[in-house]
């Protein structure tokens, strides 16, 4: 028996070759195996449609951006990327690491991750879980899933963009799939991040529906999409007060510094900080142009805006941290066999080099005569500073306090001082400085009002907790607060003491213990607080919230003894039940600002 | 003897809740407990919180604050610095050699500045701070000394002038006057429980029988004077003893009551005011007397206005008929009547002195009574060479007292190499000016005093040695408020503060302490009293003969009006 096969298909469906080929093959079929390939050939169409169902379900799942960093590039990055994604129709999420556990990255098809790196390789405090448990023995296993991963970093130091590299090998360790090769950032990001996510975009967005990409700075998208003043659009502010809070005979001089909230166009919660836009010293442009003797009248271009070279060096431009492209473009200027000795020695030498030289002493030591355009393309960007707020109402206050520390550090045989703290100290009342918000999501007062915080902070960490306090004044129901601060002397640097004194007698403060380390050297922060270790117990058991503010290495000593007296405590049968040091860091009870 | 029926609407019979508020933070103490121990605790401050500072004084101790550094830390948001001025106790100003190396070295390692001997033969540390406070007050009891009723309403240090003319006599009026101190401290257990940390015993209903629970209305002032010598100013006490020696052997005193020199600026019913001599009693009555007295100015001073709480008002309020009705009553018998004393000097004698029992006494001129720095050191470096005793003199200069012959000449040897020796023979002027502590720590200051000194005292001998008065001693005393710490109303001139730059100018006290001075101007600066000075000071010198003094000579010519009350009214 012949199949028959209705002709009338073939017009519509097949070509007249392709269907004559087909006919000739059904001639040859008996029943059996004809009536088998009509089953076949439906179960291959049904798994067909299937596929085609789930490819476009695959479509309707948002793009994953994520972001983690302390502070606020690669959020903005990562804002910028999600602003661009959606302009060309593609739906994305967009998260903070300190919110996301790795194990759902498995829930993902398509991840771009916006990492910066903190001090020399370690990962941004925020997103310290989500990499401890990426990197674990029990992270998940990611085949499904492709990413990019861009870096943020800062060349001078010797592990640069160290977590992003991190993150990227690993994810390709658990199987996850590259996009596109890892791009590291320098502070001067801005381009190469820009061309970064031009890169996805390419890549993500099927090229017929992508709106044309535009080769604007990135800037004009964010302003679009954000309100008020942001890094982007800083708000220019008048200082309305500089006191020196600290003996007129320290070192390190600390200053509160008030500017004025007025014209602000943004909001400053509790915990939060301000950006602040410093400026090199004259008297350091004036080497820079003697050195480079280069004219202060000539224009250049510094991000698309054009202005005297003597302006570009003051306020925007890092002339006090070479970056490697400096060190590229003079080593062929100088024409100095020494330098290009080093140079050549490979690029640790050209690390070191860059670690123990300043600007200055690159340009002084091997003088050359730069074109004034080239040498503003090969430095790094001045970058803004953060300072915690002290106070928590700049609105009612009109004004928004800062402590700044006069900062100090050493550097081949020589002391030196730090740029922005230079700057701030030597501001007056009714000069104008640049400033922006920047959040601190992770260092909040709790939403409960009755557990009780416990803060912990060295020298200028204590202005956020000015901020919590006063905050808490305002409210009926005020958690129990436990300050502990260590600074030099009692007599002289007991910041804030008379606020601190008025918070006690308003009964928002209930303990305070300080601890001057110039007048007793055996005492610290943890052991202030081990002197009342039942008090410590007590309060974690109600739920206390721990606060770590300031210096990173008395903070983290601090925190690791807390971490060892707990552990050892709790481990006694006895009193079991208490949650783990990590868990309480997971269940965001511990809460770090450090610096 | 019947008592003289008298108002009591202001005094210890009222209700505690009517009288002024000082009376009722003492009565609410718990004998001079109150917080002081908690307020020492708190280390969020380097004051005592509250109400506190007010039984402190009490236990000797004053919190101040470096008002040189107000303003500064106001802006830094800090406290003021606060710190406390620690006074001894130490009766007629005696002490060993091996309580000055205590006190040298306890002044070093808790104080600034050094020590500073008071007009009231003691000594000063300036500048403790709250956490050293504890060990400071144990470290004092470590070398046998204290500092309970330094101040505060109560029997303040007992002062003992010197005579070493007549040593016998001298040594038993001293044992008299450490006798009357013991008798009339208080006896709370507050200060050993808080200072020495010992163990709180079982509170008796009256711990301070001599004071009860109030205390007295204001400070209380006894002073031994030994005739002709009257060094410890005795018509400025409370109550002064004046020792009435026959043929060699110490009788009795005289006792004049109701002196004091604190006066209100703004207050017409506030004067100074000299004591009066009201009879004699044996000598051995001495410490019970004082508790009679004592406890009459405890029953019936004014306890609603402060200002008026000194026994001086008290006398003048109730009368001294009043007052001689009730101590005869109290005491049992009325008292005799008073020998005829009479005083010839009022300073100290500078250098060495013979006593009559052949040893020898000399007195190192210290200018304000400040002993710091270098002269610290040297006086450390001369103790080394000495075993005996040595008193502070109530014109805050120090005497090595009871030296042999062969001491001396080891003594001057010593003085000599540590560059001491002018101390000796110091110009009679400086010998005879006096200032008080004032600013930047004391409270009450209002303009410089010890700080300004040594200036004020080198224009004003210019000025002396241009009209040819260079070896004329004229007293002189500036003090930094109208409070009188340095006796000012009874200087021949004194400045009172009343503002920084400007004092109230006082003229024509009695040179040996016997007569109130007269307020001649008004709030003038230095310039001023200079232009005031210059033409009396001329005049002096051309019409004054050589053994008249300056303060006596502007009342016979009539600068100055006579008679000087003793008081206003």
């Amino acid at each position: 028996m012949t199949a028959q096969v209705p002709p009338s298909a073939a017009p519509s469906l097949f070509s007249p070759e392709r269907w004559q080929r087909i006919q000739s093959l059904l001639r040859e079929l008996d029943t059996r195996q004809s009536v088998w390939l009509s089953g076949y050939l439906m179960s291959v169409n049904l798994r067909a449609e299937e596929e085609s169902l789930s490819a476009s379900e695959q479509q309707e799942t948002p793009i994953l951006i994520a972001y983690g960093g302390e502070t606020g590039n690669s959020e903005s990055l990562a804002t910028q990327m999600a602003d661009r994604m959606r302009a060309a129709s593609v739906p994305v999420k967009l998260v903070n690491l300190s919110d996301f556990r790795a194990r759902h990255l498995k829930r993902e098809h398509t991840v771009l991750i916006i990492c910066s790196t903190h001090g020399d390789g370690d990962p941004p405090e925020p997103i310290q879980e989500f990499y401890d448990e990426l990197t674990g023995e029990r992270s998940p296993k990611l085949n499904k899933i492709r990413f990019a991963v861009l870096a943020l970093g800062d060349s001078s130091y010797d592990h640069y963009c160290q977590t992003g590299k991190e993150i990227d090998c690993r994810l390709v360790e658990l199987g996850a799939t590259r996009l596109a090769p890892r791009c590291d950032c320098d502070v001067d990001f801005d381009e190469p991040a820009n061309k970064w996510m031009q890169q996805m975009l390419e890549v993500l967005v099927d090229r017929g529906s992508a709106e044309p990409l535009t080769s604007e700075p990135a800037q004009q998208l964010v302003s679009e999409f954000s309100k008020g003043h942001t890094k982007q659009n800083p708000c220019e502010v008048e200082i309305l007060e500089n006191s020196r809070l600290s003996d007129s005979g320290r070192h390190s001089a600390i200053h509160h510094i008030a500017f004025a909230y007025d014209d602000c166009e943004f909001a400053i919660s509790p915990g939060d900080a301000i950006g602040v836009f410093a400026h090199n010293s004259d008297c350091l442009v004036s080497a820079v142009l003697a050195a480079t003797s280069l004219s202060s009248e000539e224009m250049v271009n510094v991000k698309g805006s054009s202005q005297p070279l003597a302006l570009a060096l003051k306020t925007a431009l890092d002339l006090i941290v070479p970056g490697k492209r400096l060190l590229d473009h003079w080593v062929h200027l100088a024409d100095s066999p020494e330098l290009l000795q080093i140079y050549h020695t490979g690029t640790t030498w050209q690390r070191e080099f860059l670690r123990s030289h300043q600007v200055l002493d690159l340009l002084e030591k091997y003088p050359a005569f730069p074109d004034a355009q080239e040498f503003v393309d090969c430095m790094r960007p001045l970058q803004p500073r953060l300072y915690d707020v002290a106070n928590a109402f700049p609105d009612v206050d009109g004004e928004m306090q800062i402590l700044v520390k006069h900062f100090h550090y050493a550097i081949a045989d020589r002391e030196e001082t730090g740029v922005a703290s230079d700057y701030l100290l030597s501001l007056e009342p009714g000069d104008n400085v640049h400033v922006y918000p920047h959040k601190n999501v992770r260092f909040r007062l709790p939403e409960s009002h009755n557990v009780p915080l416990l803060l912990i902070a060295d020298g200028t960490g204590v202005a956020p907790y000015r901020a919590f306090i006063q905050a808490l004044e305002s409210r009926a129901e005020r958690n129990p607060c436990w300050l502990v601060f260590s600074e030099q002397h009692y007599e002289e640097d007991f910041l804030y003491q008379v606020d601190w004194q008025k918070a006690h007698s308003a009964g928002c403060l209930q303990f305070v213990d300080a601890v001057f380390y110039n007048d007793d050297p055996e005492q610290s922060l943890e052991s202030a607080i081990q002197n009342h270790s039942d008090r410590l117990l007590d309060w974690i058991r109600q739920g206390a919230h721990l606060y770590f503010c300031g210096d990173k290495e008395r903070l983290t000593t601090c925190e690791a003894a807390l971490q060892k007296f707990y552990e050892s405590t709790v481990d006694n049968p006895r009193i079991s039940g208490d949650p783990s040091w990590k868990q309480l860091d997971m269940d965001r009870r511990i809460h770090r600002n450090l610096y | 003897m019947k008592n003289i029926e008298v108002k009591r609407d202001c005094d210890l019979s009222q209700a505690v809740e009517t009288l002024n508020a000082n009376e009722r933070l003492k009565f609410d103490s718990r004998y001079l407990r109150g917080s002081i121990e908690q307020g020492l605790g708190d280390t969020l401050t380097r004051a005592v919180p509250g109400d506190d500072p007010l039984l402190l004084k009490f236990h000797g101790i004053y919190q101040q604050d470096n008002r040189d550094r107000r303003a500064d830390r106001k802006r830094r948001r800090l406290e003021p610095d606060y710190q406390f001025m620690v006074r001894l106790r130490i009766p007629g100003g005696r002490c060993t050699v091996d309580q000055w190396r205590g006190l040298d070295s306890i002044a070093n390692t808790f104080a600034e500045r050094g020590l500073r001997i008071t007009t009231r033969q003691t000594i000063q540390l300036h500048g403790v701070r709250k956490p050293e406070l504890k060990r400071c007050m144990q470290a004092i009891r470590d070398i046998g000394l204290d500092t309970i009723a330094a101040c505060g309403d109560d029997s303040r240090g007992v002062v003992c002038g010197a005579n070493p003319a007549l040593s016998k006599v001298q040594g038993e009026v001293w044992c008299l006057a450490m006798a009357t101190s013991a008798r009339l401290i208080p006896k709370t257990r507050a200060y050993p429980e808080i200072w020495y940390e010992e163990p709180a015993v079982a509170q008796s209903i009256d711990e301070d029988p001599q004071y009860g629970p109030l205390y007295l209305p204001r400070k209380f002032k006894v002073g031994f004077a030994i005739p002709p010598e009257n060094d410890v100013d005795i018509y400025a006490q409370d109550l002064g003893y004046i020792a009435v020696v026959d043929a060699g052997v110490l009788s009795g005193f005289d006792v004049c009551v109701g002196g004091g020199m604190g006066q209100l600026d703004t207050r017409d019913d506030s004067y100074p005011r000299l004591a009066e001599v009201i009879g004699f009693i044996p000598a051995q009555e001495a410490p019970t007397f004082a508790e009679v007295v004592m406890g009459i100015q405890r029953d019936y001073g004014d306890r609603m206005d402060r200002h008026r709480a000194r026994f001086k008002y008290t006398l003048d309020r109730l009368g001294t008929d009043w007052f001689l009705a009730t101590l005869a009553e109290r005491r049992g018998k009325p008292l005799a009547p008073a020998r005829d004393v009479r005083f010839t000097h009022n300073g100290d004698h500078l250098g060495w002195l013979r006593g009559d029992d052949g040893r020898w006494h000399v007195t190192l001129y210290i200018e304000s009574g400040r002993i710091d720095g270098a002269l610290q050191d040297q006086i450390q470096g001369l103790f080394q060479q000495f075993g005996g005793t040595i008193r502070l003199t109530p014109n805050q200069n120090i005497t090595l007292c009871n030296i042999d012959s062969a001491e001396r000449e080891q003594l001057e040897y010593r003085l000599a190499d540590l560059g001491l020796e002018w101390r000796l023979r110091v110009d009679t002027q400086s010998l005879n000016t006096l200032s008080c502590v004032a600013l930047p720590t004391c409270g009450l200051a209002m303009a410089e005093s010890e700080r300004y000194l040594p200036h004020f005292l080198e224009r004003f001998n210019g000025l002396k040695a241009q009209h040819g008065l260079r070896d004329r001693v004229i007293t002189l005393r500036i003090t930094g408020c109208p409070n009188g710490c340095a006796r000012p109303y009874l200087a021949e001139i004194a400045l009172t503060g009343r503002a920084p730059g400007l004092y109230n100018l006082y003229l024509g006290g009695g040179f040996h302490g016997q007569r109130l001075n007269r307020l001649f101007a008004e709030n003038v600066n230095e310039n001023g009293i200079f232009s005031i000075l210059d033409p009396l000071l001329a005049r002096f010198s051309q019409e004054a003969d050589p053994d008249v003094h300056f303060g006596d000579f502007l009342m016979e010519a009539g600068v100055i009006e006579q008679p000087l009350l003793i008081r206003k009214d």
